[in-house]
């Protein structure tokens, strides 16, 4: 499988001088070795690319458990739960705290063979019985977010209450406190569990059915199959929905002017409660926030990627300005039947130019299975990385106030620069101390330990983490890969040529032409969530990747453009879902664009132009 | 009045049914105008009034008296039928045309121009033979006024007569004197750019797809492969460009004041842009998708766009027949069908997949 070593070979990436001892900040096998000479021709053989989907920033020691967790959750659902064929796992690395991953695939006949059988009874039980498994997912998984919502971690009282005793209880608040700490990262592994209970037989259904389309229609977008099996009801548009509806009710209570006015949603708060009507509007306004103000100003991936609750500023924000749209006499809502009209037009013109009665079949079926599962990949990140995720950062925060109390840590924010494991021996170590009434070690070590990783992570920003390592395989054939990330044979050349010139000269680059259209106009580059409120109207949404709930932006901006995704990235199902131009996996986009620059965004071709 | 019977017609009455009425082209164009297709408004002169016309000016007499005396001759030496050619289209063009006739086509050419609010509007004068003939007959381009109308179409008839159409017709058979042919007379247009449409992908017979290729000025330069043409690729469902190759286009054709074509060199602002505007481009590829619908099969297009209509009138399409490469290849199922979704995605997780 090693063909020419075009990309940088992964055991000779240099460490950032000032960051050296890097590695002991995430767990030992995370690390490229040379000490195992097997693995070492392992890693050298395998294509690594970078995870800048989900990573866009350096890791935090704490945020890396979702990628600890999906490091097993996708791998065992590939290899030991669903037995897909040519598939094992996909291996992951850190290098200059940042995600590397590499498709780990079958070759041998012999094995995959008899794993084949296997996959038909289990794969074929799932897709069989998809709407009642997933029905039981959303139960399970709602219950797992209840029952996190109702962690609470309280401070060590001084001498336990009398009731410990009168009722046998017979364990302490310090050891409840350790075990909910536990409870806690094991339910954020468990959910993790659930995300990709669906998800990898979700793709390989998608994938399938996109190429058998390839192979019938060569030039077919993969954005106008995605129409064709895109659900309508899609819970990523829920919150954004929730909105909207805030706008019309301020039109009908005529409070739209009201609203409008307040600088911050406090104003409107003290503004609005005087009157009958606005108290039905704040009434209405709290009513829509739970769930759906856990959507993430990100991803969700990190912690600080903050969600609508800890930034209501953003869905106020929206609202004022969906109700100017519908002041202006604009429309803000989402155009349902025209979506539904597309898709049905689409498959039945589409059907109708396959030549062959058996090629009809095969279309009918897998599109049949594609359209049951799609619903699933628009809809499990709300319930995961943003309702799940929201509530999690905040129980974690909660518990970081009693390491602040007990001077483990300056700051709450310091708690994230101890990896989770580091975490339950810093707590063990609290609690302990409590226990015994002897002074804690933590308050000695971590400060200045956390002050130095500190330093570290912001000289791993300073580093431009290179799009792939290790062998040029001579094509992709892993389906996530191709379809989550975009990575293809033609991207991955693209990348080696890129290699070569300085990112900062370049004056076109290409992508995936996500969504259709071409737009002009000046960049915006959103380099973290909180940047997203400095995007102007008209302006290009230039970001690593971008999120859903960054949707009422998507009214103002005149297209997108992401340095990472494929097809099914976040950013090309809104933009298609709006109507902007976007060109996603551009590889260097943030950073061959500067704000204020003059740029085309082709979404037909998929290219962008730096005009001046 | 019986459409057979009748000498001249507007395009748009003719239907693909009507080739012994007034030929293979002149059904063609009148097919298209029925399917609500923009083709150029003209009429024709019927196969009726080829015959008329050959008999009441006893051009046909003078024919086969000539023919006869000189039977010998020709059927020992073919070659000798150029003589001929010259001869009877000489004698062609001296028969004064029946007046029945010749009020007709002043008529027809009088409403055409009151149609297209252009006086003396000019023509092409375009021969249109019933049946597959070797040997080319006459067009003539850019004529304008009445008489010119009348003269030119009588010079399309004698083209009937050219050498190498009597020879194949006296070799297999048919009478030497007779080939009645109709005539198309349809308005020019000013092409600022043209070029080809295929309602299929003719590079690897995609369904899908809508391919254009289309350069500055007239079709011939592309044709002739003079100038590499734009090439556009649109979805033909959704109507989304899927990709579009601009080329340098150095010289373009247009038409002389005579009706000839002369070469010009296009200006280096000119020659990188694109030969059609986006709207241009969805117009008519949707006129593909519409073409291709009412014939059955995918189809191969010329078309034009006319510089001196407004969008949408401009999108002009001169000709359509049967893709020939792609449709006629007996389609094979990409995938075996057997078994359940499921059976499917095993089969082909198997193999793995290569993008």
């Amino acid at each position: 499988m090693s063909k020419n070593q075009g990309f940088p070979n992964p055991h000779e990436i240099p460490t950032i001088p000032g960051t050296e001892g890097w590695e002991r900040m995430y767990p030992y096998y995370y690390t490229f070795t040379t000490a195992d000479k097997e693995m070492e021709t392992h890693e050298n053989n395998l294509l690594w690319f970078y995870d800048g989907l989900h990573y866009p920033q350096p890791m935090y020691p704490f945020d890396l458990i979702w990628d600890e967790a999906w490091y097993v959750a996708l791998s065992q659902n590939n290899s030991r739960i669903f037995s897909i064929p040519a598939s094992m796992g996909i291996d992951h690395r850190i290098i200059n705290g940042y995600i590397y991953i590499a498709p780990v695939s079958i070759e041998d006949p012999a094995i995959i063979g008899p794993r084949v059988e296997e996959f038909m009874k289990r794969a074929g039980y799932y897709y069989e019985n998809w709407d009642e498994l997933y029905e039981k997912w959303k139960v399970k998984v709602t219950d797992i977010i209840k029952t996190v919502e109702g962690i609470e971690f309280d401070q060590l009282p001084e001498l336990e209450k009398e009731s410990v005793v009168t009722e046998g209880k017979g364990m302490s608040s310090g050891f409840e406190l350790v075990r909910r700490y536990n409870e806690l990262i094991n339910y954020g592994l468990e959910a993790w569990q659930y995300h990709f209970e669906f998800l990898n037989l979700a793709y390989a259904s998608y994938v399938i059915l996109a190429d058998f389309c390839k192979k019938l229609f060569p030039g077919m977008e993969d954005r106008t199959l995605a129409k064709m099996v895109g659900g309508v009801d899609v819970i990523l548009f829920k919150p954004d929905e929730n909105l909207r509806n805030l706008a019309k009710l301020a039109m009908e209570l005529g409070l739209n002017e009201k609203i409008r006015q307040c600088e911050k949603l406090d104003d409107a708060l003290s503004a609005l409660s005087e009157s009958d009507t606005g108290k039905e509007w704040l009434k209405a306004f709290e009513d829509a926030k739970y769930p759906w103000f856990y959507m993430s100003t990100g991803t969700g991936w990190y912690h600080d990627h903050w969600t609508w609750f800890d930034r209501i500023e953003i869905p106020f924000g929206a609202i004022k300005n969906y109700i100017e749209m519908l002041e202006k006499g604009e429309s803000v809502e989402r155009p349902i039947e025209q979506i539904i009209e597309t898709k049905e037009r689409l498959v039945e013109e589409y059907t109708n130019l396959i030549t062959t009665e058996e090629d009809r079949a095969t279309f009918q079926k897998l599109l049949g299975v594609s359209q049951t599962c799609f619903p699933y990949l628009e809809d499990h990140n709300f319930y995961i990385e943003h309702w799940f995720h929201g509530v999690f950062w905040e129980k974690i925060r909660a518990l970081s106030k009693i390491f602040v109390s007990h001077n483990f840590f300056d700051d709450v924010e310091d708690i994230w620069y101890l990896n989770r494991y580091e975490l339950e021996q810093a707590l063990y170590d609290l609690v302990t101390s409590w226990a015994t009434g002897v002074k804690p070690r933590g308050p000695s070590y971590w400060p200045q330990e956390i002050e130095w990783r500190k330093g570290v992570i912001e000289k791993f920003r300073e580093f431009s983490p290179p799009p792939a390592l290790g062998a040029t395989p001579e094509t992709i054939t892993e389906p996530f890969t191709i379809m989550l990330w975009g990575i293809t044979t033609d991207s991955m050349n693209q990348w080696l040529e890129a290699g070569t010139t300085d990112s900062g000269d370049v004056s076109e680059l290409k992508g995936y032409a996500a969504s259709p259209g071409v737009a002009e106009g000046k960049a915006r580059v959103v380099r973290s969530p909180d940047d997203i409120v400095l995007l102007q109207e008209g302006e290009i949404l230039v970001a690593s990747t971008t999120s859903p709930s960054w949707t009422p932006v998507f009214n103002r901006i005149g297209a997108a453009i992401t340095d990472v995704g494929g097809i099914m990235s976040h950013a090309a199902i809104v933009c298609r879902e709006y109507g902007l131009p976007a060109v996603v996996g551009t590889g260097f986009g943030t950073k061959a664009i500067k704000t204020g620059q003059i740029i085309k965004v082709d979404g037909d071709k998929g290219t962008v132009t730096i005009i001046k | 009045m019986d459409k057979s019977k009748r000498f001249v017609l507007w395009l748009e009455e003719l239907n693909k049914d009507d080739v012994y009425v007034a030929g293979k082209k002149c059904c063609n164009l009148g097919e298209m105008r029925q399917a609500g297709l923009p083709v150029p408004p003209g009429f024709v002169l019927s196969l009726e009034a080829y015959k008329k016309f050959m008999k009441d000016s006893g051009a046909e007499d003078a024919i086969v008296d000539y023919l006869n005396n000189n039977k010998e001759k020709l059927e020992k030496d073919l070659s000798m039928f150029n003589d001929a050619s010259d001869y009877i289209n000489k004698l062609i063009a001296d028969k004064e045309v029946p007046a029945e006739l010749t009020e007709m086509i002043h008529e027809y050419y009088e409403k055409l121009c009151e149609d297209c609010k252009i006086p003396n509007v000019p023509l092409a004068v375009r021969s249109s033979g019933p049946v597959s003939m070797p040997g080319q007959f006459d067009t003539f381009l850019n004529i304008r006024g009445k008489d010119e109308v009348v003269k030119r179409i009588v010079q399309v008839w004698g083209s009937s007569f050219n050498a190498r159409a009597m020879a194949y017709r006296l070799q297999r058979g048919v009478p030497v004197e007779s080939s009645p042919i109709g005539v198309a007379a349809i308005k020019m247009v000013n092409a600022k750019s043209s070029g080809v449409m295929f309602t299929i992908d003719p590079l690897n017979g995609d369904r899908s797809r809508i391919f254009i290729e289309g350069s500055w000025g007239l079709g011939e330069s592309l044709v002739s492969g003079q100038v590499t043409p734009d090439k556009y690729i649109l979805d033909k469902v959704t109507m989304e460009v899927s990709k579009k190759t601009i080329c340098s286009k150095v010289m373009e054709l247009i038409y002389g004041p005579e009706g000839d074509v002369i070469p010009m060199d296009i200006s280096e602002d000119r020659r990188d842009a694109p030969c059609l505007n986006d709207e241009e481009l969805l117009q008519l590829a949707k006129y593909g998708k519409l073409i291709e619908k009412h014939y059955g099969v995918p189809q191969d297009i010329e078309w034009a766009v006319d510089c001196d209509l407004p969008f949408p009138d401009n999108i002009i399409l001169l000709q359509t027949r049967p893709e020939t490469i792609w449709s006629k290849k007996v389609s094979t199922p990409v995938l075996q069908s057997k078994g359940t979704a499921t059976e499917i995605i095993a089969r082909q997780l198997m193999q793995g997949i290569r993008f």
